[in-house]
């Protein structure tokens, strides 16, 4: 897919993946690289912003598997932007496929 | 390359960055590592799917200065964050170093010019009254000739003042410069951004 299309749209994956429920750094790569081809190594910066701009925070937890894992959360603004984000989202992709689809 | 490797030039690549947001970065493949691994997957895989370390390091070192840039002043930490976001594709050597360079350029004459005006105008002032002094006492007769020694002498203040005048002019002008680039950048981190996906 397009780079410059993928950009805004990985945020709003990893916003509305973490409506469900807290996620470590792991699950949110893999749930999101199931879906879409990405550099899974570009999702770690992207949550440090989000963090860096309150819409995420993080906390550590005790795995099975090893060491604590950094667990993140969304926040009050995360979850404001997230709605905010969708809803621009559905309103732009219902537009491009009015035209799609138009009638000839 | 294996998980080492791949640290490894992370950490060489990030250097520069203070040692703290390092480890927390570092702190994060390694989870990442860890957790890949405990799904079964091999240290190659892995990294191949981490995508470039040169990319990687270059999104995180953008971030990092441009962040560091926000709301100072010091040239040092605005042409880091330009540098930085010229690293993250063609597109930015081009539209974020071309102009910087430009405009930066031009402001640094402005100062150049203020400088060379405040200076030659006082030191010149200075130096002119000494020579009126010194002469008049050597040769009486030609001393202070009225109004071309205050012609001179209010001249020279003049450039002095005009120097010291564009000089905080030019102040002001670099902090606006500085403010508007930073904006800029932060702009283009979001929208414009080419590093890889």
């Amino acid at each position: 897919m397009n780079i410059q299309f993928k950009k805004g749209v990985l945020e709003l994956c990893v916003l509305s993946l973490l409506t469900d429920e807290d996620r470590y750094g792991y699950e949110l790569v893999s749930k999101i690289s199931e879906n879409i081809e990405i550099s899974e190594g570009t999702i770690y910066p992207l949550l440090r912003r989000l963090q860096k701009d309150g819409n995420v925070t993080t906390y550590l937890q005790e795995s099975k598997e090893g060491p604590s894992r950094k667990y993140y959360k969304l926040t009050e603004n995360g979850e404001k932007m997230c709605v905010e984000l969708t809803n621009e989202w559905l309103g732009f992709v219902s537009k491009v496929n009015t035209i799609l689809k138009r009638s000839a | 390359m294996n998980k080492e490797q791949f640290l490894t030039q992370l950490k060489k690549q990030l250097s520069g960055i203070p040692k703290k947001e390092v480890d927390d970065m570092l702190y994060d493949y390694e989870e990442h590592f860890t957790s890949a691994a405990a799904k079964g997957k091999s240290e190659e895989e892995i990294v191949n799917s981490l995508g470039s370390v040169k990319s990687i390091a270059a999104t995180i070192k953008a971030d990092y200065y441009i962040d560091n840039a926000d709301g100072s002043f010091k040239p040092k930490d605005i042409i880091s964050a330009v540098f930085a976001a010229a690293a993250l594709g063609f597109f930015n050597i081009v539209f974020v170093l071309g102009p910087f360079t430009g405009i930066a350029s031009i402001i640094f004459a402005l100062w150049a010019v203020s400088f060379s005006f405040l200076f030659s105008g006082f030191i010149g002032a200075f130096l002119y009254t000494i020579a009126a002094v010194f002469s008049s006492a050597v040769f009486p007769l030609l001393a202070f000739q009225g109004l071309s020694f205050i012609t001179i002498f209010f001249g020279l203040l003049t450039l002095g003042m005009t120097g010291l005048f564009m000089g905080i002019g030019c102040f002001y002008l670099t902090r606006l410069f500085f403010k508007l680039t930073v904006s800029y950048l932060k702009w283009n981190l979001n929208f414009v951004t080419t590093r890889r996906l």
